[in-house]
C-alpha cells in the first residue's frame, strides 16, 4: 500500500467526515505556531472518497492548523481508494499511539469506534493492551462509558481536571448533579484520590440518605469554607472533604472527634496520643520526641502523671 | 426456590466413570451440552465468561479435601474444619465472599470420592478423642448441587465412623432430600443461613425465601436431626433491628429451642477488592451504604459500635425465647465479644473447646 503525495485544496477536505477521528481536547495553538515556523514536515494522510472530494485518515489537527494558517492548498498523502475502511482506521490508530499518549475520550472514541471492526475478543485481545488497559473488560467498560457524560466534563477529563476514576460514579447522579459536582471539583483541584473520595462518599450519601447534591454542596457550611479568601484552595479542599466524610461517617468520625477532645483535655504537650485505626483493635501508642535528657524526663513525667486519670481512662479502657 | 441446572457441563477424562459423574449425568436434562477434557485446569479463569456460574466441571481434586479454617488474623476463630468438596456457589448472594477469593466463573465439583473417603478415613484415625467439627459450607453451598451430586448421601455415613467428628451442613437452600433417606443422622447438625426478608430478597439472589428455610429446618428437626442457624451476613439497614427481631420470632415459633444445636453471628465482612466487583454484578446494591472500617484482618466490617449494637440486640431477642441459647460470634474480637454477650472466651482454643463441649452435650454424648 503506497501513497500518492499530491497537493490538495483545503476546500476538497470534508472535516466533517469523522470516520477516522480520534483526537479530542487538544491546544491547536502550538501546532499552528510550529508549522508557521517550519513548515509542513508530515502531511496528513487522505483518502478520496469521491472525485476531488477528501476525507482525513490521519493529520485532522494538521488539516485545522493549516486552515488557521490561511492554507489554500498543501500536499497530502493520498491512500489508496481500495484500502479498506478498518485498515485505515487502524494507520490512524497506530500514527496517534506511536507519538503519543490518547487522553481518557480519546481511549474512549477509540473503543467505540474499534467496535466497527473487530469482536470483543480480538479487542479484548489485540487492542486493550495497546491503549494501556491490560485486558481488563470492566475497565474498557468505564473507559465506554465516558462517552456518555455531558461535553464540558469530557473536556474536563481531557484536560486533566478531573479523574477517569471517578467516573463509574459519576454516573450514579443525574445530568444536573453531574455538571454541578464537576463544577466544584473543578474549582477545587483536588488530587486524584481526594477527588475519587469526595465523588464516592457524595454517591453514598446521595444514595443512603436520598438527598441532592446541590443540597450538600450548596450547605451553609461548605459555602463558608469557600468564600473564605484566606483560606487557600488546598485547606479549602480538605475542609470540604472533611466535611462530607462526617456526612458519609456519622458515627466514626464523632468518634474521632470525642477522642481528640479528651486528648486535648491530658495537655499532653508534646506527646501525641494514637489510638488503634479506627479504634477496632485494642493497642494505643504513644509517640514522642526529645533532645536532651532533661525534655526526657518530663515527657516521661507528665506520661506517668497522666495514668491515674479519669480522662485517661476513659479513653484507654472505655 | 428453582433447583440449579447448570447450561454445561465439563467432565475431566479422569473422573468420567466416579460415581459422582455418573449421578451428575443421569440427573441433568439430556439436551444439557456435556464435553470431556484431559485437563480442565485451563479452563478453570474462564476469561471473557459471564460470572454466573452456569457452567460446572467435574473435576480431581489435586489437593487436600479437609483444611482447618484459616480464621482471620486479630479475631477469635471457632476451630472449624473445612471440608472442600466443591468450589464456587450457583447462589448469587451480592455479598458473597467467593467472588473475589476465586478466579472462577465455573462451580467445580470434585469427583474423586476415593481420595476423600481415604482422607477423612485418615484425618479420623489419627486424631484420637478430640472433637471435630467439619463443614462443607465455605466455598460453596452444602446442599445446594446435593440433587446433582448426592454428595451428603456418600459423604455422611464416613462421619458415623468416628464418635468424634461432626459434619455440619451449612445451606440456603431447602434441598433436604438425601437428609430425608439418610439412616445415620447422630453426628450431623444441618445449619441455615438466616437473614431477614428484605435482605433475601434484595441481596441473596437463587436462595430460598426465609419461610422455605426455617420449614426445611422445621421438616430436618422433626427427622431428629440437630439444627443451627447463622446469622451471618447480619446487614445495616434502616429497619435492620425490626426485622431481625422478626426473624428470630418466626424461628422459634417454628423451631423448638432443644433442638438448635447453636445460633452464630457475624456482621458483614470482605476483602476490600469485593467491593468493586459487587458494584459490577450488583449495580443497585445498598451493602455498602454502612460505615465500614479496615479491620484487623485488612476485611472491612462495620464500625466497631455499630456490631457491637446490632449483636447485642439481637441476643437480647434471642435470649427473650431461649436463655440458654448457646450463641456465640464468627471472626470477632475479645472485646466485641464481651460488649455484646456479656462473655469472651480468652483465645481461639477456649472457643473452640466451648463449640466442642456444645456438638457434645447436644447430642448427649461424653465421647471423652
Amino acid at each position: 500500500m503506497e501513497c500518492i503525495y499530491q497537493k490538495v485544496s483545503r476546500g476538497e477536505v470534508d472535516l466533517s467526515d469523522e470516520t477516522f477521528r480520534i483526537s479530542y481536547g487538544f491546544e491547536l495553538q502550538e501546532l499552528v505556531r510550529s508549522i508557521g515556523k517550519v513548515g509542513l514536515i508530515q502531511p496528513p494522510i487522505l483518502q478520496e472518497i469521491s472525485p476531488r472530494r477528501y476525507r482525513v485518515v490521519c493529520g485532522f489537527k494538521r488539516v485545522l492548523a493549516l486552515g488557521e494558517l490561511g492554507y489554500q492548498q498543501f500536499t497530502a498523502a493520498l491512500l489508496p481508494e481500495d484500502v479498506r475502511e478498518r485498515d485505515a482506521f487502524l494507520i490512524n490508530l497506530y500514527e496517534n499511539l506511536s507519538q503519543r499518549n490518547l487522553n481518557p475520550i480519546e481511549t474512549a472514541i477509540t473503543l467505540d469506534k474499534l467496535k466497527k471492526y473487530f469482536s470483543l475478543v480480538e479487542t479484548q485481545g489485540d487492542f486493550l493492551p495497546l491503549l494501556g488497559l491490560g485486558k481488563s473488560l470492566p475497565l474498557m467498560r468505564v473507559y465506554e462509558s465516558i462517552l456518555e457524560l455531558e461535553g464540558e466534563i469530557q473536556m474536563g477529563l481531557a484536560v486533566g481536571a478531573i479523574t477517569r476514576e471517578i467516573v463509574p460514579m459519576l454516573l450514579t447522579f443525574s445530568s444536573h448533579e453531574r455538571l454541578i459536582l464537576f463544577q466544584f471539583l473543578k474549582r477545587l483541584q483536588l488530587s486524584r484520590s481526594k477527588q475519587v473520595e469526595v465523588v464516592e462518599n457524595l454517591s453514598i450519601i446521595k444514595e443512603r440518605d436520598a438527598v441532592a447534591v446541590d443540597t450538600i454542596l450548596t450547605n451553609e457550611e461548605v459555602e463558608e469554607i469557600l468564600s473564605d479568601r484566606k483560606m487557600g484552595l488546598v485547606a479549602q479542599g480538605d475542609r470540604i472533604r472533611e466535611y462530607i466524610r462526617k456526612l458519609r461517617y456519622p458515627q466514626l468520625t464523632k468518634a474521632e472527634d470525642d477522642f481528640l477532645e479528651k486528648k486535648n483535655r491530658l495537655e499532653l504537650k508534646g506527646i501525641d496520643l494514637i489510638p488503634p485505626p479506627y479504634f477496632e483493635g485494642e493497642e494505643f501508642r504513644i509517640h514522642f520526641s526529645f533532645t536532651t535528657v532533661r525534655e526526657y524526663k518530663k515527657k516521661i513525667e507528665l506520661l506517668r502523671s497522666i495514668a491515674d486519670s479519669e480522662e485517661f481512662k476513659e479513653i484507654v479502657e472505655g | 426456590m428453582k433447583r440449579y441446572e447448570p447450561r454445561r457441563v465439563i467432565i475431566e477424562e479422569a473422573v468420567k466413570d466416579s460415581p459422582i459423574t455418573r449421578k451428575l449425568l443421569a440427573r441433568i436434562p439430556h439436551t444439557t451440552p456435556v464435553e470431556y477434557i484431559d485437563d480442565p485446569s485451563q479452563l478453570f479463569r474462564g476469561e471473557g465468561q459471564t460470572p454466573d456460574k452456569e457452567e460446572i466441571i467435574v473435576t480431581k481434586n489435586r489437593g487436600r479435601f479437609i483444611k482447618p479454617c484459616p480464621g482471620s488474623k486479630g479475631y477469635i476463630c471457632c476451630g472449624y474444619y473445612i471440608l472442600n468438596l466443591a468450589l464456587n456457589c450457583p447462589l448469587s448472594c451480592s455479598y458473597c465472599i467467593l467472588q473475589s477469593y476465586l478466579n472462577t466463573p465455573f462451580v467445580i465439583i470434585y469427583a474423586n470420592i476415593d481420595d476423600l473417603t481415604a482422607e477423612l478415613k485418615e484425618f479420623m484415625g489419627k486424631r484420637g478423642k478430640q472433637i471435630y467439627r467439619i463443614g462443607t459450607g465455605e466455598f460453596t453451598d452444602s446442599l445446594v448441587l446435593d440433587h446433582l451430586t448426592d454428595y451428603v448421601d456418600m459423604v455422611a455415613p464416613l462421619f458415623s465412623a468416628s464418635p468424634h467428628t461432626f459434619l455440619e451442613l451449612k445451606t440456603k437452600t431447602a434441598v433436604i432430600d438425601s437428609l430425608v433417606k439418610m439412616k445415620n443422622r447422630e453426628r450431623i447438625i444441618v445449619s441455615w443461613s438466616l437473614n431477614t426478608p428484605q435482605i433475601i430478597e434484595r441481596e441473596e439472589f437463587r436462595t430460598a425465601s426465609l419461610e422455605e428455610r426455617i420449614e426445611a429446618a422445621r421438616f430436618c428437626e422433626k427427622l431428629g436431626y440437630r439444627v443451627g442457624f447463622h446469622f451471618d451476613p447480619l446487614i445495616s439497614y434502616p429497619g435492620w433491628e425490626n426485622e431481625y427481631c422478626g426473624v428470630i420470632r418466626k424461628l422459634f415459633d417454628r423451631i423448638e429451642k432443644k433442638s438448635i444445636a447453636w445460633i452464630s453471628m457475624g456482621a458483614l465482612r470482605f476483602m476490600p477488592s469485593l467491593k468493586k466487583v459487587v458494584q459490577l454484578r450488583f449495580p443497585g446494591t445498598r451493602l455498602f451504604h454502612e460505615e465500614f472500617i479496615y479491620g484487623l484482618d485488612g476485611k472491612m466490617r462495620y464500625f466497631k459500635p455499630i456490631r457491637i449494637e446490632m449483636y447485642t440486640r439481637i441476643v437480647e431477642e434471642i435470649r427473650k425465647y431461649d436463655p440458654e441459647c448457646f450463641v456465640y460470634l464468627c471472626m470477632e474480637s475479645r472485646e466485641v465479644w464481651q460488649k455484646s454477650l456479656g462473655i469472651a472466651p480468652s483465645s481461639d482454643a477456649e472457643l473452640t473447646e466451648w463449640l466442642d463441649r456444645r456438638v457434645e452435650t447436644c447430642h448427649g454424648m461424653s465421647v471423652r
